[in-house]
């Protein structure tokens, strides 16, 4: 398996007065899973989108194995897989025309093989032929991981993957990841905190766009408490005044 | 094609297609009527201008209704299930992408206009038409078909609410095609006006002679708005 490096450099973006991302730098390579905590409005999903090539800034640049994501857009988005916020469901399809679109959309060939290993991934298998909208969250959300992991990306990116999961769900989502971080370089936003802990190797906070707190959360001789950095960093949202 | 799943959509379609053989049979007994006082003209109109021209104008009036709804929700249905993911996600062309969407919109369009266009051309091989003029009005329509199509995905790439796009297609495409019909003093020469209207170039082609200009004035706004809706899929990307 070919290593992986993220590189973004000076990730600027603003509308109007207000700062929306603000000189982000990081650099990250090998598979492992980071998790960006912070308030909300602090940057956090904006970061994702552009991340994932979904949304370019204003200045800045962001490499994948040196490849842009604006320049080279095509080519970076054949690497990524994005889990947005919300899931992408387009009511009238099934699980599997579902699925089948985003295939195509991304270009992936040999696509059936994909499609099979994704439904077993997330385990969708008892609901292929059931109409999107009929699903419940937690199958809207692992159908939004699959469309995410079909073209096996490098570099994953998912924007508060636990929201309004039960535990149960977490915990299948935590052992997903878990196994997909074994070939993947995972990036995921959550409020979490416990849940970040768990799962990530790495943790980034943010706060008001700007990357504040970088920290690895097993190399340590000590266990980090997330909770207490967390609050230190950060402000509630209305309270930064 | 997940739209022909929507009820409404087929709705729309058991109308157009009953108005549609209904005009058409409501002509052919017009025609046969009124046979006896054609008897006597020296310029009696013919088969093609007494019953095609009227359906294929019926049709074409009918498409704004069927297009501002097809064309209208293109774009702007992307923000109620969070599509764009979808577009942002496709490792193709934005150009690519564009001309897919709008090549399923003309072909469920088309769907609409089947029922009269098969009418049409049983009749041509039934009885002894000429053939050009009935070509020319099809073509005619179906350029008028694109260019609306074209016209309606621009103004649901620019909406985010679905609703206001369809109003919106409604609007402009009537607006359009309304303003072939002023009646501005002509005294300088040509009513430019009525030159903007798709319904002025589309009455070029109701006619057994091939208008050049015309054609250019549907293919050259095809093509514009093509690449302006494209336009508008690239700048997106810059917008949270």
């Amino acid at each position: 398996m070919k290593p992986i490096q993220l590189n973004i450099d000076s990730l600027q973006h603003r509308i109007g007065q207000q700062i929306i991302l603000q000189n982000i730098n990081l650099n990250l390579d090998g598979f492992q899973a980071v998790t960006v905590l912070g308030p909300n409005g602090a940057g956090k999903s904006s970061l994702m989108k552009a991340m994932a090539g979904h949304f370019f800034c204003q200045s800045g640049t962001v490499l994948l194995n040196g490849i842009d994501s604006l320049k080279s857009r095509q080519e970076y988005l054949k690497m990524v897989g994005y889990m947005p916020e919300s899931p992408l469901i387009i009511s009238e399809l099934t699980v599997i025309e579902q699925l089948q679109l985003m295939a195509n959309s991304k270009r992936i060939t040999g696509h059936k093989q994909s499609i099979k290993h994704v439904v077993e991934i997330c385990q969708l298998e008892h609901v292929l032929n059931k109409r999107t909208q009929h699903l419940s969250l937690g199958f809207k959300q692992r159908l939004n991981l699959a469309q995410a992991i079909l073209n096996k990306p490098k570099l994953l990116i998912m924007d508060e993957p636990l929201n309004g999961l039960d535990p149960h769900l977490i915990i299948i989502f935590r052992n997903i990841i878990n196994e997909l971080k074994k070939q993947t370089l995972i990036i995921m936003s959550t409020h979490y905190l416990a849940e970040a802990q768990n799962i990530s190797d790495r943790i980034l906070i943010m706060q008001n766009g700007q990357l504040l707190d970088n920290i690895e959360t097993d190399s340590s001789s000590h266990q980090h408490d997330i909770e207490k950095i967390y609050m230190q960093h950060t402000t509630p949202v209305g309270l930064d005044l | 094609m997940y739209y022909l799943r929507s009820p409404i959509i087929w709705l729309v379609l058991a109308m157009s297609a009953f108005v549609s053989a209904w005009t058409f049979l409501l002509l052919i007994d017009l025609f046969t009527a009124m046979q006896v006082k054609f008897n006597g003209m020296t310029d009696a109109p013919t088969t093609v201008q007494g019953i095609i021209y009227p359906v294929i104008s019926a049709q074409a009036k009918l498409l704004i209704l069927v297009v501002s709804i097809i064309a209208g929700l293109s774009f702007s249905r992307l923000h109620n299930n969070n599509g764009w993911t979808l577009v942002n996600s496709y490792a193709g062309s934005d150009l690519n992408f564009v001309l897919q969407k709008y090549m399923a919109g003309l072909l469920v369009s088309l769907v609409f206009v089947l029922p009269a266009l098969l009418s049409i051309i049983a009749l041509s091989f039934m009885t002894s038409m000429s053939v050009l003029p009935i070509v020319y009005a099809i073509l005619g329509l179906l350029l008028l078909l694109m260019w609306m199509m074209a016209l309606g995905m621009f103004i649901s790439s620019l909406v985010n609410n679905s609703g206001f796009a369809i109003l919106l297609c409604m609007v402009v495409l009537l607006i359009l095609w309304v303003i072939s019909y002023s009646s501005l003093d002509m005294t300088w020469g040509k009513n430019w006006i009525q030159v903007f209207s798709p319904q002025y170039h589309f009455q070029q082609f109701l006619t057994p002679y091939l208008s050049i200009s015309t054609l250019f004035y549907f293919i050259a706004d095809i093509l514009i708005l093509i690449m302006a809706i494209n336009f508008r899929i690239k700048h997106r990307r810059y917008r949270l």
